[in-house]
């Protein structure tokens, strides 16, 4: 079988908490360990967008930054096209490692407020082309993102949210790609400026053949965007389906919760059901199902035993014994509203 | 009694000129009502909150606006009489409650002293209070939180403490300023209702800024949308997200991405809000415009009574109904 574009294979990292010196002294046991990603295993076609969804502290921006070698893997292994990207982004081979690019969530912190923007975007090709063709370059890339040869000798403080993130894509575009990495692209934009920069990326991947891995905590963008869908609860992978699946017939209690927390601006005065209960500690993710404590089809063993993904038979992978072993539930997930 | 704003104008002195950034902003809120001020960053919702709550500081200043509650009258631009108002008459939520609660006193005690500061109340008394505060607004064993520093709880924690403490003196207004945009959609639903039962319960008004319009139509029974300083359309909230009259709202809401669109182009509105001090000539909004006309490029349109509802457009969409 032919390698996938991009594989993952127990993917895992772990952060070990720095204690204070003296409690460090004092007592010899290993210090807390906050396991963020934990054995995530997907395969992502090449031209598709992978979507990964999930709440604060999941673990899927340390996802998003193991793919591009800003953290190095605890364990398991990233492969593209069939070659492992070991260790961090300065132990990849420079010619891997400018395949993958990243686009950052917030565009006011990924830019530095002290270059020019013909210089922002050229950063990829430092020592690669010259002065001259460095301008080329840089004019070709801001066109192509909706910014004009004006803005070359701007500096970011003069443009707004959804002009800096259009710098930001067109510095990652620079190294011609083959995957980008978007981590909240447009979470700190305003809604109208949001759609332009979704249209902005997708008219480039069709155009580029690129590769995504999208990042998002919003389930409407996600299904805007993606190919498939990875939802993420606690460091690990809790469902993946192709898109069309994940939104017809979600299959994991998680997954049907968090739809169900979506506001839907056509419905007003619904008022939606929240899902009991706050998102654990990654530092004592409760045993068995991570999600079993807030689970209304938690069953006993769902308190000892941790579910594996397993393909439910339409498509998609969930990790859920329940479901697993009963199918998609019929009734909508009983959802609990909480004063 | 219900609220009113009257005639609100805030605007930003530099060098040596007055640049508008709220500009003839009224409303009226009902008790029990909830009215969403809707804007993206930078149409001026948060000054209008600011100016509410006080927290106006130079260089912007409020030229003008008076604020009705409780049958009197307070003028918005005297920071003397405005002041006593907060936490009061005008309770306040904001954004984050880490950064608006004081990490260094436990959440009971700055409970226990806001209480304190605006009722006759005895420590004890005020403690008892405190208590039972937290236990309405569903914090979870309220007396062991209550010793509990700001770290220590979860956002959505955090935000009920601070739903508490906008509560504690029962005033007819709450201003909640963006207050569900920093929590995760599970915690953020918690929020949304108990906000919706504490308005029920307490049958205050409530102010909602907020840019999130899917919040708004869960919980606001009436909405104005701002625009570059101004509100260009106010109606109740079916009305308003179901058959929107302002092509702006229209644009806005159609630039929302929903489950189930497909994968197609968002419909995006082009360009970007106009900076203050660079308003374009007649209506703000027309370069961004699909109606706009000469009339719209020339003359400003008034906010005028469109039925039961307000709008500020020469060529608006046809409701549903006409």
């Amino acid at each position: 079988m032919a390698e996938p574009f991009l594989a993952l294979h127990g993917l895992t990292k772990h952060f070990e908490v720095p204690r204070p010196l003296l409690a460090r002294v004092a007592s010899r046991a290993p210090p807390p360990v906050v396991r963020a990603v934990e054995e995530v295993s997907l395969v992502l076609p090449a031209g598709e967008t992978l979507g990964v969804v999930g709440e604060s502290g999941c673990g899927k921006t340390t996802l998003g930054r193991l793919l591009v070698g800003l953290e190095v893997p605890s364990g398991g292994e990233i492969r593209l096209r069939g070659q492992p990207l070991e260790g961090g982004a300065h132990a990849r081979p420079r010619s891997l490692q400018r395949r993958i690019q990243m686009v950052f969530q917030d565009p006011y912190s990924s830019l530095d407020p002290r270059w020019k923007v013909r210089d922002i975007v050229t950063e990829p090709a430092v020592g690669e082309l010259s002065a001259a063709a460095r301008r080329e370059r840089a004019s070709q890339l801001l066109r192509q993102v909706g910014l004009s040869e004006a803005d070359l000798d701007k500096y970011p403080h003069q443009f707004s949210g959804g002009q800096r993130q259009r710098v930001a894509i067109a510095r990652a575009l620079c190294a011609e790609p083959e995957l980008v990495v978007c981590d909240e692209p447009t979470s700190a934009l305003d809604v109208s400026v949001q759609a332009q920069v979704l249209n902005l990326l997708r008219e480039t991947q069709g155009r580029l053949g690129l590769s995504m891995v999208f990042i998002s905590h919003d389930l409407a963008v996600i299904s805007h965007v993606s190919t498939a869908v990875a939802v993420m609860y606690l460091g690990r992978v809790v469902e993946w389906a192709p898109r069309a699946v994940l939104f017809a017939a979600p299959a994991h209690p998680y997954t049907r919760a968090l739809l169900e927390t979506i506001p839907d601006v056509r419905r007003p005065g619904r008022r939606r059901a929240a899902i009991p209960g706050e998102v654990p500690s990654a530092l004592a993710p409760p045993p068995g199902c991570a999600f079993h404590p807030r689970c209304p089809l938690a069953e006993p063993r769902c308190r000892v035993e941790r579910p594996e993904l397993r393909p439910l038979g339409n498509g998609t992978l969930v990790a859920c014994h329940v479901v697993s072993e009963r199918g998609l539930p019929v009734e909508p997930a009983r959802t609990i509203d909480v004063p | 009694m219900s609220i009113a704003l009257e005639g609100l104008n805030v605007s930003l002195r530099r060098a040596g000129v007055d640049v508008p950034l709220v500009q003839d902003v009224s409303f009226r809120i009902e008790p029990g009502r909830v009215l969403g001020l809707v804007g993206e960053s930078g149409a001026g919702k948060s000054l209008t909150a600011a100016a509410l709550i006080g927290l106006v500081a130079p260089p912007v200043q409020i030229s003008a606006g008076r604020l009705s509650l409780r049958g009197r009258s307070v003028r918005l631009d005297d920071a003397a009489a405005v002041r006593p108002l907060r936490g009061k008459e005008v309770g306040f939520v904001p954004q984050d409650p880490f950064t608006s609660l004081d990490p260094l006193f436990p959440v009971g005690d700055q409970l226990v002293e806001t209480l304190r500061a605006h009722l006759p109340l005895d420590r004890a008394a005020a403690r008892e209070r405190a208590l039972q505060l937290l236990a309405d607004v569903g914090l979870p064993s309220p007396a062991e939180r209550f010793e509990h520093y700001p770290h220590q709880l979860s956002g959505g924690m955090r935000q009920r403490v601070a739903i508490a403490l906008a509560l504690c003196a029962g005033p007819p207004l709450v201003v909640a300023d963006e207050c569900t945009t920093a929590l995760d959609v599970s915690t953020q639903a918690q929020i949304v209702s108990l906000l919706a039962r504490l308005v029920e319960e307490h049958g205050v008004s409530v102010l909602l800024i907020t840019h999130d319009l899917g919040v708004v139509g869960e919980l606001a029974t009436d909405v104005a949308i701002m625009y570059a300083g101004r509100i260009v359309e106010r109606a109740a909230v079916a009305r308003l997200l179901r058959a929107p009259r302002h092509p702006y709202t229209r644009a806005l809401l159609d630039a929302v991405p929903r489950v189930g669109d497909g994968t197609g182009a968002l419909p995006a509105i082009p360009g970007a809000m106009p900076r203050p001090g660079e308003l374009p000539s007649g209506c703000a909004f027309h370069p961004r415009c699909p109606r706009a006309s000469d009339r719209c490029r020339a003359e400003r349109p008034p906010l005028e009574a469109d039925g039961g509802s307000e709008l500020a457009c020469w060529h608006p969409l046809e409701g549903a109904g006409g």
